[in-house]
C-alpha cells in the first residue's frame, strides 16, 4: 500500500520548522519549541516533548482540519523528563503533583492536542524501542487501510534523565501528514513498501546528536522527502538494521502538447 | 471509518487479583468475590485498596534483563496460559506473520522507583537495572519475543487507561491491512507507588474497596495484572472482537467530559463498525471507576448510546483498576460472560446511586448473552469500547 507525503514538520533545539532545517540556520538552542498551538496556560505546564509534538503536529496539519483529522503520537520513551520531576517528588516524600502526573502519561500530547483542536477524531499513541518510526507508520498506514482519509503521524522523543540512563541524544521531532489517495503531483512523496527487511539505518548526513535518538528514523526521512532524494531508508536509530521504506516522488506533469 | 471485519479470538489467558487463571476470574466473578485488599505492602501515608495479582512470579529461567521486571514475569506468566495454543499459530502462519500488540501504561515503573531510590541512598545505580530494557514501554515486547520466537511487528499501545482496549483495535487493523495472519493481543500493568500517589495526589482513590455506581462511592482502586489473547483473520475461535470504536473527549486531561459525550461517540462508533444496532447488546462492561464524577458521565453516556436498560456492571470491584491492561482484563470478563452466559454483580454498586438512570446488575444472575460492549476511558480523554461477540 502506498501512502503519501502531503506535508512534512520538524522540531530540534534551535530548528523550528522544515524551512528552518532546510536553510541550516540555527537559532537559540536552549529554546523550547514554541508551541504555540497551545494556550499559554497550558504551555507552560507542558514539557518539552509535548510541546515538541504539538509543535509538529500544527505543522502537518497546517492546511487541513485539525477537529478531524486522525492522528497517531509515537515515541520510544515517553514522558520521561515529567518521570525524572515525579521521581524527585517521590524521594522527597511529597504528594505528586496532579498536573505532572496526569501530564506524565505517554498520550500527554496527544491528548493536549484533541483538547486545544477539539478534536474527537482517532487519536493513538505509541512505542515500539527502535521500531518506534517504523511502528508509526504502520498503524497510519492500517488506519488509511481502514477508511481514514488522512493521519498525522508525529514521532520524537528527548533523552532519559542522566540519573536514570547514560544513553544521551539530542531531542527531536518529526512529523508527516499522509494519505492515500492516487498521485495527482501534488504530494511531497509517496512512501512504498513499509516492511522489515533487515534495512540499515543511514543517518550519517543528519547530525551527530540524533543518530541514537529512537526516532532519528523520523528526521531522516523528514529530511529524505525535503530534499527529494529517491531511495530506501531505514527507519531505526543510525547504524541499526529493521524497517525500511522507499521514498519517491511524483513525476513532473508531462510538457503540455504544442 | 468503514465497517470492520470481525476477528476469531481463539485463546485467551488473564492473571488479575482473583487468580493466576481466567477460571480463577470466572469463578469470582460467579460468586461475587473481591480480589481486593488493605494496600500494606506499600507502605503509603494514606488508606487504600488494591488488587495486587494473585499468582506465583517466579524468577525467569533466563539473565536477560527485559525478563525481570515485575511486568515482564506477569506476561510470561500470560504467555504459559496460551502457549499451545500460540505453538499452532506460530506452525500455521510462521513467526513473521504474527504480530504483538499490547497496552500498558506503568511498563517498568517498580522497578525504576526501586532503583532510584537505591541511586538516591547509595549514589549508583544497582548494577542490574537497564532503563531501555526494563523501564522503556518496549520493554514487553522484547521480553514477548525473546518467550515466544514471534517476529512480526510489535508495538505498545500506550493511551493511559484505554491503552488494553486499543491494543484490539490495532489488530483488527493489521489483520485488515494483511501484514499479519495473527496477533498476540492484550494488556500488563504492574502496581507501583507512582500510580498509587498520583491517584491520591488527584483526590480520586478510595480508603476502601471500590464501589462503582455505588452511593456515596469515593473513588477508584488499584489492580494490577492483565490478559493476553490470540486473535486471528479467520477459524474456530472462543469469541469474536466484532469492533473497536474509538474517540477523544476534547475536553481535559484528567476529567471526562460531564455529558459523556466522547464515552459515548466510542460507543455509537463501535456499533456502526460492527454493523449493530443498540438494541443487540446484551450486556455492557462498564469502565466504571467508581469516582464520581466518571460514573455519572457514563452512565449518561450509556443511556444514550445503548439505553436504559441493558444490563450493566463494573468489575473493578473484583479486579481494582488495571490502568493499561484494564482494557484487555475486561474484555477477557466479557468473554467468560459470553461462555458461562451471566451478568456478573457489578460488585460494590448496592446501595445504588440512584441519580444514575441506567440499569447496573446489583446481582449477578443468567442471561442469554450474544454480544457483550466493554468500555474504557483514558486520561487525555482517549476513550475506547470493544465488541465482543459469541463465535
Amino acid at each position: 500500500m502506498k501512502m503519501r507525503v502531503l506535508t512534512v514538520g520538524v522540531w530540534l533545539p534551535g530548528i523550528a520548522d522544515s524551512a528552518v532545517w532546510l536553510s541550516g540556520a540555527h537559532t537559540d538552542t536552549t529554546a523550547p519549541p514554541l508551541a504555540a498551538v497551545l494556550p499559554p496556560m497550558t504551555r507552560r505546564r507542558c514539557s518539552v516533548l509535548t510541546r515538541a509534538l504539538a509543535d509538529v503536529f500544527a505543522q502537518v496539519t497546517d492546511r487541513v482540519d485539525r477537529a478531524h483529522v486522525a492522528s497517531v503520537f509515537a515515541s520510544a520513551y515517553g514522558e520521561t523528563a515529567v518521570l525524572g520531576e515525579l521521581l524527585d517528588q517521590l524521594a522527597l516524600g511529597e504528594g505528586l503533583s496532579p498536573i505532572r502526573f496526569s501530564g506524565s502519561v505517554h498520550n500527554a500530547a496527544a491528548g493536549q492536542v484533541s483538547i486545544v483542536c477539539e478534536n474527537r477524531a482517532f487519536t493513538t499513541s505509541v512505542a515500539a524501542g527502535r521500531d518506534t518510526v517504523a511502528m508509526g507508520l504502520l498503524e497510519a498506514q492500517a488506519l488509511l487501510c481502514d477508511g481514514a482519509p488522512q493521519v498525522a503521524v508525529v514521532l520524537g522523543d528527548v533523552a532519559p534523565p542522566p540519573s536514570l540512563s547514560a544513553e544521551r541524544y539530542g531531542s527531536l521531532a518529526a512529523g508527516l501528514l499522509v494519505d492515500a489517495a492516487p498521485s495527482d503531483g501534488d504530494e511531497l512523496a509517496t512512501l512504498v513498501d513499509l516492511m522489515d527487511d533487515a534495512m540499515l539505518a543511514d543517518a550519517g548526513a543528519l547530525p551527530v546528536a540524533t543518530w541514537t535518538n529512537p526516532c532519528c528514523g523520523g528526521l531522516l526521512l523528514v529530511d529524505t522527502v525535503l530534499r527529494q532524494r529517491n531511495m530506501r531508508i531505514g527507519l531505526g536509530p543510525h547504524g541499526v538494521q529493521g524497517w525500511g521504506v522507499d521514498v519517491t516522488f511524483p513525476r513532473p506533469p508531462p510538457p503540455e502538447a504544442a | 471509518m468503514d465497517r470492520q471485519p470481525p476477528i476469531a479470538v481463539v485463546d485467551f489467558a488473564a492473571v488479575t487479583a482473583c487468580g493466576p487463571t481466567r477460571e480463577d476470574l470466572a469463578f469470582a466473578l460467579r460468586n461475587g468475590v473481591s480480589g481486593l485488599r488493605p494496600a500494606d505492602a506499600f507502605a503509603l501515608p494514606f488508606a487504600t485498596w488494591v488488587g495486587a495479582a494473585r499468582c506465583e512470579l517466579p524468577a525467569p529461567e533466563s539473565d536477560l534483563a527485559c525478563l525481570q521486571p515485575r511486568i515482564a514475569r506477569l506476561l510470561a506468566h500470560l504467555l504459559r496460559g496460551i502457549d499451545g495454543t500460540l505453538a499452532r499459530a506460530r506452525r500455521s502462519f510462521g513467526d513473521r506473520r504474527i504480530g504483538l500488540a499490547i497496552g500498558t501504561s506503568n511498563a517498568g515503573m517498580p522497578e525504576t522507583e526501586v532503583a532510584d531510590a537505591r541511586r538516591r541512598a547509595t549514589g549508583a545505580l544497582p548494577s542490574h537495572y537497564d532503563f531501555t530494557a526494563q523501564h522503556a514501554y518496549d520493554a514487553i515486547l522484547q521480553a514477548a519475543r525473546a518467550l515466544t520466537g514471534i517476529r512480526g511487528p510489535g508495538v505498545v499501545v500506550s493511551t493511559a487507561c484505554s491503552s488494553g482496549a486499543k491494543a484490539f483495535a490495532v489488530a483488527q487493523r493489521w489483520v485488515q491491512l494483511g501484514v499479519v495472519d495473527a496477533v498476540v493481543v492484550g494488556g500488563v500493568d504492574p502496581l507501583c507507588q507512582m500510580t498509587l500517589r498520583g491517584f491520591h495526589g488527584l483526590g480520586v482513590l478510595s480508603e476502601s474497596a471500590c464501589r462503582p455506581f455505588g452511593e456515596g462511592r469515593d473513588g477508584i482502586s488499584i489492580g494490577e495484572g492483565g490478559a493476553l489473547f490470540v486473535v486471528q483473520r479467520s477459524g474456530h475461535g472462543v469469541a469474536t472482537v466484532r469492533a473497536v470504536g474509538e474517540s477523544s473527549d476534547a475536553h481535559h486531561q484528567s476529567a471526562p467530559h460531564p455529558e459523556g459525550e466522547g464515552a459515548a461517540l466510542a460507543m455509537r462508533r463501535s456499533l456502526a463498525r460492527a454493523g449493530l444496532r443498540a438494541a443487540d447488546i446484551d450486556h455492557v462492561n462498564a469502565h466504571g471507576t467508581a469516582t464520581a464524577l466518571n460514573d455519572a458521565a457514563e452512565a449518561k453516556a450509556i443511556a444514550q448510546v445503548f439505553g436504559r436498560e441493558v444490563a450493566v456492571a463494573s468489575t473493578k470491584g473484583y479486579t481494582g483498576h488495571l490502568l493499561g491492561a484494564a482494557g484487555a482484563v475486561e474484555a477477557a470478563i466479557a468473554l467468560l460472560c459470553l461462555r458461562d452466559q451471566f451478568v456478573p454483580k457489578s460488585l460494590g454498586a448496592a446501595p445504588l446511586d440512584a441519580t444514575l438512570d441506567i440499569a447496573v446488575a446489583t446481582q449477578g444472575r443468567p442471561a442469554r448473552l450474544r454480544t457483550v460492549a466493554s468500555n474504557s476511558f483514558a486520561f487525555g480523554g482517549n476513550n475506547a469500547c470493544v465488541i465482543v461477540g459469541a463465535p
